[in-house]
């Protein structure tokens, strides 16, 4: 009797099994075949010197490519332009978009109007942004220099995408302008979770507004400004249409992120062995900001449970 | 409100500081539909000039010249293919991963967090290597596979949906003998239905817009999609103003106006991606 119950448990926990095998199968096939096996090709490669055509020339080199990265100017130029990037996209977008949010959360006259304009872009390809952005930023033609030279700044005129210390700044002026209004979204829909009686109660006892936002609005939307803070910093290095069709990464690489660099290694040098260590590299780079993230999640949830203990 | 009651002065600041924004994101995109209707030369010769005519020769010629109806069939036979899959696919292995016990769990779930972390962007030249080794080189199925396989997000998010599924519903259900079918069509899905819209509008709008794989995978211009079809005007940049400007018109155009129409609707299930995801 016994037996034969544990029998029949174990033979329909089986069956259970066996249904969510079977709804997983198709998604976990799929993406170990086209996400998972290309990132091990990808470290694979890397120690490879494969120059992309035939396999017949192909050689291990070791580490070689991982020595040379370490010694490859442009590597660390891309590198530091996706830095700057980032940081640009922390200060004016993600911190942008929050006082946005919250001057819209406030309610302000034509809000809803602001909101349309303002995530409009987000739905657009960034290849057609790119695009129109080019005829503002072109040196001889753009309307913002024929703007300069009709209220006769025409001096002042800068070449913008020419000229290797503009050209990254444009690029990502233009990258924040069309992303802004997603986290303008995300923000909103955080404070909208804000207890109002709250801070009302804090505005009754004195408490003033830079002491309620510290102290009531940001802990309250920690879970949804760490996602903002995060994709801000993973799409800064993840960017690559916009440069693409400004600039190319050009004037002179002034204007590389990694993963420009990466495809004008591969695809314009055909050194495909050397392009999979950068990819590997910026696979790593992405990895350990994840976990800094996550661990600096952890630690506050740790502290603030000490606190109300 | 109640957070950043504003004083009269910090609120005309704010005013003006967001109507100077909404104008610098905007006036791009009015200046385009403007000059789409001016004569090719007038475009940057005359820049802030009105059209003065009703003249469509930018935007047919753009048309022709890189046969957007072309393109748009490809993108939105890929996007409908790519998302309607994922939706199937992905909406069984998360019910899988909210509510069903079995081996494994635990590491396969790791697995497709873990996989967040691999940018799409650092597999092209291996992922290209293994669509040419499959054959598939050069095909629109080579696209739809690789959204197909753009897991991680699904599954959290549509996870997240069904663990807030009560389990009771679930139970007395089966309780009752329906079968897992009728629990998961006549119970879950009407009460993750919204989930699932949110799903399908943020993969439709990754999918319409991705520009780097279409650019790696495909070669006959047959195949393009919007976005690499419109990239190609690049190159002849300025001796085509006109068919440039056309060109930015017919591909924004579209979705702009689905979006004017549905931007509630959009902001809606966006924003409710951000609080769950």
């Amino acid at each position: 009797m016994q037996t034969k119950r544990r029998e029949l448990l174990a033979r329909a926990a089986w069956r259970r099994s066996l249904t969510a095998y079977a709804f997983i199968a198709p998604a976990l096939i799929l993406y170990f075949t086209f996400q998972v096996l290309p990132i091990f090709g990808a470290m694979v490669l890397s120690f490879t010197d494969w120059n992309g055509i035939g396999f017949n020339t192909i050689e291990w080199i070791g580490f070689d490519n991982y020595v040379r990265l370490m010694q490859d100017p442009l590597f660390w130029s891309s590198f530091s332009h996706n830095l700057i990037v980032a940081v640009l996209v922390f200060v004016f977008l993600t911190c942008g978009s929050f006082l946005i949010s919250a001057i819209l959360h406030a309610g302000i006259r034509g809000g809803a109007f602001f909101r349309v304009i303002f995530f409009a872009p987000v739905v657009l390809s960034s290849v057609a942004v790119a695009m129109l952005a080019l005829f503002f930023f072109s040196p001889s033609q753009g309307l913002i220099n024929e703007t300069l030279r009709a209220i006769g700044l025409g001096d002042f005129a800068p070449a913008w995408l020419g000229d290797p210390s503009l050209a990254l700044g444009a690029v990502t002026v233009t990258y924040i302008l069309q992303n802004l209004g997603f986290s303008i979204i995300l923000f909103l829909s955080g404070l909208s979770q804000v207890s109002d009686e709250m801070c009302e109660a804090a505005e009754v006892d004195g408490a003033s507004q830079g002491r309620i936002l510290w102290q009531i609005v940001l802990p309250s939307i920690r879970p949804i400004a760490t996602v903002v803070v995060l994709l801000g910093f993973i799409n800064s290095f993840r960017m690559f249409d916009t440069v693409y069709i400004m600039t190319g990464g050009g004037p002179f690489h002034a204007s590389d992120t990694l993963v420009t660099y990466i495809f004008s290694v591969a695809f314009n040098g055909s050194d495909v062995g050397y392009a999979n260590a950068i990819s590997v590299m910026l696979f790593l780079i992405l990895a350990v900001i994840a976990v800094i993230n996550l661990w600096l999640g952890r630690d506050k949830d740790r502290s603030k449970d000490r606190l109300s203990r | 409100m109640k957070f950043s009651r504003f004083t009269r002065f910090s609120k005309t600041v704010s005013w003006l500081w967001l109507v100077s924004l909404a104008a610098t994101v905007s006036v791009p995109l009015i200046w385009v539909a403007l000059s789409t209707f001016k004569e090719s030369n007038d475009i940057i010769g005359a820049p802030f000039k009105l059209p003065t005519s009703f003249n469509l020769e930018n935007i047919i010629g753009a048309w022709e010249q890189a046969d957007f109806g072309r393109l748009y069939i490809n993108s939105a036979f890929i996007t409908l293919i790519a998302v309607t899959g994922i939706l199937i696919i992905y909406g069984f292995a998360a019910y899988a991963f909210a509510k069903m016990k079995f081996r494994g769990m635990a590491f396969l779930f790791i697995l497709f967090i873990a996989g967040q972390l691999i940018p799409v962007q650092a597999i092209l030249i291996p992922s290209a290597l293994q669509m040419s080794a499959f054959g598939l080189s050069d095909t629109l199925l080579s696209l739809i596979l690789q959204y197909l396989s753009w897991a991680p997000f699904a599954i959290l998010f549509l996870r997240a949906a069904f663990l807030a599924v009560p389990q009771d519903l679930e139970d007395s259900a089966r309780l009752d003998g329906a079968n897992i079918v009728t629990i998961l069509f006549r119970i879950v899905l009407p009460m993750t239905k919204s989930a699932f819209a949110t799903i399908a509008t943020i993969y439709s709008l990754w999918i319409w817009n991705d520009f780097l794989f279409p650019l790696i995978y495909i070669r006959s211009s047959e195949l393009f999609t919007v976005p690499l079809g419109l990239a190609q005007f690049q190159g002849n940049f300025t001796t085509f103003w006109g068919y440039l400007v056309g060109a930015i018109f017919v591909s924004v155009g579209p979705p702009l106006l689905i979006y004017v129409l549905l931007s509630r609707q959009i902001q809606e299930k966006l924003s409710f991606a951000g609080i769950k995801g």
